[in-house]
């Protein structure tokens, strides 16, 4: 039987030494709910890399495909259209004009990708329910979550009290 | 702790001298009996547009020191501060760059070559003495008299007043950056803090004029007949990434030396993203500008273009994907930008292609189609480097490496990347 402790701070610089307190006893810190980004967070509690930018290459990569394998169809095979005297038959020759389409449906497919993908991986899409234990950590607030056996449990809020934690909430996990 | 200048790092300049000369000679030797174009492009024509291209490419490296220094006391930067003192280095070159440029300049007012086709003063006469028609009359330059310094009246002069009035105002900031900084150490406080953000703002103003209107006067009017609206800014970006690409280069080989070592991982990641941003807005640039001009086909635009298509097409497009896809494919992982080994091969290739690049705005032009980039030219691009470096870390030994009393030398240390 674990329990799951969510501890309170109010200032990001106390969170983040009481962090690296809390792990360097061992302890690991699940996750913590922040209204910003706390520099330095992530390596302390041992978020792993985001594979996020890889996503994005195959985005963009899907993106420059489709606009360029469209425009080849549209302009140059399905219906040929003579503007300003530019080669019709060629896509290399081309090339030049379809560039900046290109550029910019990359950068909207990775865009987009990007955001739907991340809001996915959060659970943040619109509609979703909020998962944050506590609304206060969208204002100035910020929050610890630890799971910890039932046997730890007080050995463990005690600690955290040392470490600045003004509020500490239980639940069940 | 203070850099010296090494009797082994003077040896290094020194070798770059050397090589340039012999390279130099060699392709003299080789091109002995080359053809060129016509009798205004002939070997002389070729060395003075060599010692152009040269000369504003380490020009514009200091340039672009000096804009990167300015924009970070207007932005109030932290993480460039532990490494100010390379910037600082790098811009003594200025005045050094701007002499050779004004050189090139007074050469082709006595007409020594003919580089600038405005500085003939028969192609502003529209009749001869005799009342004929002058053959070789220009209408087209003839209406841009009043910007050339050949016009009649009170405007005569207004290309040299424009030269002097930025350069020798740009020459100002820049030795009044060096001396603050040293003040700086010894005062203490934020008074001149301040002062070098006022004076960075006035200089960025100044600075957004003149790199245009300098591209324009030096470089652009090399195709008196040819003009287009963000060709300083192209020329701007390209001399910016090498100002980086110079700093990226020296930061690293003063780490070698086992200096700097307050310079983390995470300013040199900086600096890696600055040379990776900078690519790409000098690639949008060069082809926002093709992409106009090859679109519109307008026959007095694309005429330098065709120039270029038709006998530097190598060149061209092998600088433009070097430039474009060099920096793209190996610098885009952020852990690629933080190791010094990748930045310093990827640097000095695209280096290389960004010295190409300038060479390919003023070697076409002046050359027609009779000219080429072969060991003349690379020769004498090592000798400005070996002199370009002799003076950049002459002035870097004389000074500590690390400023002292910046507001923002600590949070500059303590960078969190």
């Amino acid at each position: 039987m674990s329990t799951v402790i969510y501890a309170m701070y109010d200032d990001d610089h106390v969170l983040l030494n009481g962090a690296k307190k809390v792990v360097s006893k061992g302890i690991h810190v699940t996750d913590v709910f922040s209204p910003f980004p706390v520099h330095g967070i992530d390596d302390v509690i041992g978020v792993r890399k985001t594979r996020l930018a890889i996503c994005a290459f195959i985005y963009g990569l899907t993106g420059m495909s489709l606009a360029l394998i469209g425009m080849r169809y549209f302009m140059i095979v399905d219906w040929p259209m003579n503007i300003g005297g530019k080669p019709n038959f060629s896509m290399l020759q081309n090339l030049p004009a379809f560039i900046p389409i290109t550029f910019e449906f990359t950068v909207f497919c990775t865009a987009h990708g990007m955001a739907l993908t991340y809001m996915l991986r959060n659970k943040t899409l619109p509609g979703m329910k909020a998962k944050n234990p506590d609304p206060r950590t969208t204002d100035d607030k910020f929050v610890m979550e630890i799971h910890v056996e039932e046997s730890k449990e007080a050995e463990l809020i005690a600690l955290l009290k040392e470490t600045g934690a003004i509020e500490i909430n239980k639940k069940a996990a | 702790m203070e850099y010296t200048f090494s009797s082994k790092a003077k040896r290094f300049t020194l070798l770059l001298v050397v090589a340039g000369i012999l390279l130099f000679g060699l392709g003299l030797a080789v091109d002995s009996d080359y053809k060129y174009a016509d009798e205004h492009t002939g070997l002389g024509q070729r060395l003075w547009a060599d010692l152009l291209g040269n000369g504003f490419f380490f020009f514009g490296i200091s340039f672009g020191a000096l804009f990167f220094l300015g924009l970070q006391y207007v932005t109030e930067s932290a993480y460039t501060i532990v490494y100010k003192r390379i910037l600082e280095a790098v811009i003594t070159w200025f005045p050094i760059g701007a002499l050779v440029i004004l050189a090139v300049l007074f050469a082709g007012m006595g007409h020594m070559h003919h580089l600038y086709h405005w500085m003939d003063p028969e192609v502003y006469k529209e009749t001869l003495e005799n009342g004929a028609k002058n053959p070789v009359f220009d209408p087209i330059i003839s209406h841009k008299s009043h910007y050339f310094n050949f016009g009649e009246g009170p405007d005569a002069g207004f290309l040299l007043l424009r030269f002097f009035g930025f350069v020798g105002a740009f020459w100002y900031v820049a030795k009044t950056f060096r001396k603050r900084s040293l003040q700086e150490d010894a005062e203490g406080g934020t008074k001149i803090h301040f002062k070098n953000i006022a004076m960075a703002a006035g200089f960025l103003v100044a600075f957004g004029y003149g790199s245009s209107v300098l591209a324009w006067d030096i470089i652009m009017s090399l195709d008196v007949h040819w003009f287009s609206t963000l060709f300083g800014w192209y020329v701007f970006s390209g001399v910016w990434i090498s100002g980086i690409i110079m700093t990226i280069c020296l930061l690293i080989y003063l780490q070698s030396q086992g200096l700097m070592s307050w310079v983390k991982k995470g300013h040199i990641h900086d600096l890696g993203k600055w040379m990776f941003a900078l690519s790409f807005l000098w690639t949008y640039l060069w082809f926002a500008q093709f992409m106009l001009i090859w679109y519109a086909d307008i026959p007095e635009e694309v005429a330098p273009y065709v120039a270029r298509l038709q006998d530097y097409k190598f060149e061209m497009f092998a600088m433009m994907l070097i430039n474009f896809a060099l920096p793209m494919l190996f610098l885009m992982d952020a852990d690629a930008k933080k190791r010094k080994g990748l930045l310093l091969v990827v640097g000095i290739i695209i280096f290389i292609s960004h010295w190409v690049d300038l060479q390919l705005l003023i070697i076409p032009s002046s050359m027609k189609e009779g000219g080429k980039i072969g060991l003349v030219e690379f020769g004498m691009f090592l000798i400005f480097l070996g002199a370009f470096l002799f003076v950049v870390l002459k002035a870097l030994a004389g000074r500590p490496l690390l400023v002292k009393n910046h507001p923002y030398l600590e949070e500059s240390k303590n960078l969190y990347h």
